[in-house]
């Protein structure tokens, strides 16, 4: 970190750096950073060397108040989304609410804090029931707990911490447990959330390490390296395009990158990787890209046309028509990887098709936390696997691969 | 606070402003002050005395679920730190220390601090309190609150919002007390989320 210009006023300093400051300063004084992919204002908090960084607000709220109707829901132990409760919009700022979930539209990776309260009104056998938060309809890791009594009202919140990135949505969820008195008529085992209230506060946003647009037309221009099989391979066109502005992107082709499409009778594996060195420093550390992949899916690891991202030593070195990993990455109790093996893409063992996605070519995007690998150098390798028989294109396509910190 | 021991440098049509104290001066749109006293960044958004305040970002989040241990509780109205460890979940100025979130050094603020949690019938009817210590000592009024179990409804959710000056070196765990008698309780689930606000 340089200091590039200071000016003084009265006690404290403003200062324009080149990344990110450690400088020892007055307290209260300003750093203002800009570089290729960041722009960030920083504060110092103790007239050391410690700085905060200063963020503009973002938030959103649903809501429903006073509902009398009773629902069922009698699979126990098995978490449901709230989709069919109707919520009204609160407060919104860079969110949106559609098809009663809350939905970051902002632009940039940001980290924020959701809380959800709600109150359940139990019937005659009344149940014990969970509530949390479902980010991307993935169950909740937090939650908590209650038991109404018969038909009288419970209060229970839930709040969690989330990295979000545009169109991440969140949703109420619920499982019920135990039953008081045994089993009885469905209609005594009902309930009803009464009120509901949901809101997201934006707390921290990332800076941007690296990022592949893949608008030079070349993978060695940023260090990918390219391992390609016979038939499907990895090339870099126009035929798809994330990026605003932009007209290129990554993705697997049998006709020389005309289009997103592959040979379905034709089994192939290719890989295109590159090192990164993880930084050690305070906060997480994410990856993110844009992807679509149809493909073909079915229940096993390797089954059967998919993408797939792999995180391993920089010893490794891919090979075509070989997989580097069939393993998703040991997860730590907030469901981030670990250790080498397969990354994102978790509820469908790390495969990116349409048993993740969707049977559509639709863009999404994936946010992967890198923090368990700091301090290290780690090799990612973005793949492609297709059997001998049926699929559908588009297959792997990727686009604005991002390495973001907080 | 108002403004005092106020310092200007003028840039083009805008001010660049310290001194001490929340602003309440009249000021260029669009100047920025900060108070050093707070090191909180405000700008102007009238051209008179209405200045916005900027977010500096510390937060901490520490969680577990499903714990099945119970605490022993020995007597009636008192105050029992939970010994659960936490997991840390996303920290910036923050560290986890075996049950208790810790604020690093240089961090001072002003916090809001969230805790929620699920507490779990043991041996008994009971009531409780759960709340937030700060260095072990116990949870000041506004941030606690109550919750009861029994043999049939044996869960409850006990959450409570407030905020808390902090400043470095700052231990903050979830603590626990039984105000109708001396029974176990479980504290099945916790969240304890801090972020800072000023």
């Amino acid at each position: 970190m340089s200091v590039l210009n200071e000016i003084t006023v009265g006690e404290i300093n403003y200062y324009y750096v080149d990344n990110k400051p450690e400088h020892t300063a007055p307290k209260g004084s300003i750093s203002i950073l800009s570089h290729n992919f960041s722009e960030r204002i920083y504060i110092n908090n103790n007239g050391g060397n410690v700085w905060l960084k200063l963020i503009s607000s973002s938030y959103g709220s649903m809501f429903v108040s006073d509902r009398l109707i009773q629902r069922e829901e009698d699979i126990q132990n098995t978490w449901v989304s709230l989709a069919n409760i109707p919520l009204t919009s609160g407060s919104l700022k860079n969110f949106i609410v559609t098809d009663n979930q809350l939905i970051y539209n902002g632009i940039s990776t940001s980290k924020c804090i959701t809380k959800m309260s709600s109150t359940i009104q139990g019937s005659t056998r009344s149940k014990s029931f969970e509530i949390g938060i479902a980010k991307n309809l993935i169950a909740p890791i937090k939650y908590n707990t209650s038991f109404p009594n018969s038909n009288t009202f419970q209060k229970i919140e839930s709040i969690q911490m989330d990295n979000i990135i545009q169109n991440d949505n969140f949703i109420g969820a619920m499982r019920w447990l135990s039953i008081s008195q045994g089993g009885g008529p469905s209609s005594q085992r009902s309930y009803a959330i009464r009120n509901m209230n949901i809101k997201c506060v934006k707390i921290d946003e990332s800076s941007i390490l690296f990022f592949e647009d893949w608008e030079t037309g070349s993978f060695s221009s940023h260090n990918w390296v390219v391992v390609n099989d016979s038939t499907n391979i990895w090339t870099i066109g126009t035929s798809e395009n994330f990026t605003s502005g932009g007209n290129f992107s990554s993705y697997i082709s049998n006709d020389g990158g005309t289009s997103a499409s592959y040979e379905i009778t034709t089994p192939n594996i290719s890989h295109f990787y590159r090192d990164f060195e993880i930084p050690e420093i305070d906060g997480d550390i994410l990856l993110t890209f844009s992807w679509k992949c149809w493909a073909e899916n079915d229940t096993g690891a390797e089954q059967y046309d998919y993408g797939s991202v792999v995180i391993t030593d920089t010893t490794v070195t891919p090979i075509s028509g070989t997989e580097v990993s069939i393993s998703l990455s040991t997860l730590d109790p907030n469901l981030d990887p670990t250790n080498n093996g397969r990354i994102g893409a978790i509820t469908n063992l790390g495969k990116f098709n349409e048993g993740y996605g969707g049977p559509d070519s639709n863009w999404r995007k994936e946010t992967i936390n890198l923090k368990n690998y700091k301090g290290t150098t780690k090799r990612l390798v973005f793949s492609w696997v297709n059997d001998t028989s049926v699929g559908n294109n588009p297959p792997f396509v990727i686009d604005d691969i991002k390495i973001e910190f907080y | 606070m108002a403004t005092t021991n106020l310092n200007t440098k003028t840039i083009g049509d805008v001010n660049l402003q310290s001194g001490n104290g929340s602003p309440d001066h009249v000021a260029l749109k669009g100047s920025l002050y900060t108070d050093i006293d707070t090191s909180t960044l405000y700008q102007n958004v009238d051209g008179n005395t209405s200045w916005i305040s900027y977010n500096s970002v510390s937060y901490g989040e520490g969680f577990y679920q499903d714990n099945t241990s119970p605490l022993t509780v020995s007597s009636q109205n008192t105050w029992y730190l939970v010994p659960n460890n936490l997991t840390g979940g996303s920290l910036s100025g923050f560290t986890t220390t075996n049950n208790s979130l810790v604020l690093n050094s240089g961090y001072d603020g002003l916090y809001n601090i969230t805790m929620s949690v699920t507490i779990q019938n043991s041996n008994g009817l009971g009531s409780f309190d759960c709340g937030v210590s700060k260095n072990d000592t116990v949870p000041q009024q506004g941030s606690y609150n109550t919750g009861t179990v029994d043999g049939t409804f044996i869960y409850d959710n006990i959450s409570v919002n407030f905020d808390d000056n902090l400043v470095g070196g700052d231990t903050l765990k979830i603590a626990v007390r039984n105000i109708t008698g001396a029974s176990n309780i479980i504290i099945r689930s916790a969240q304890l989320i801090i972020y800072k606000i000023g």
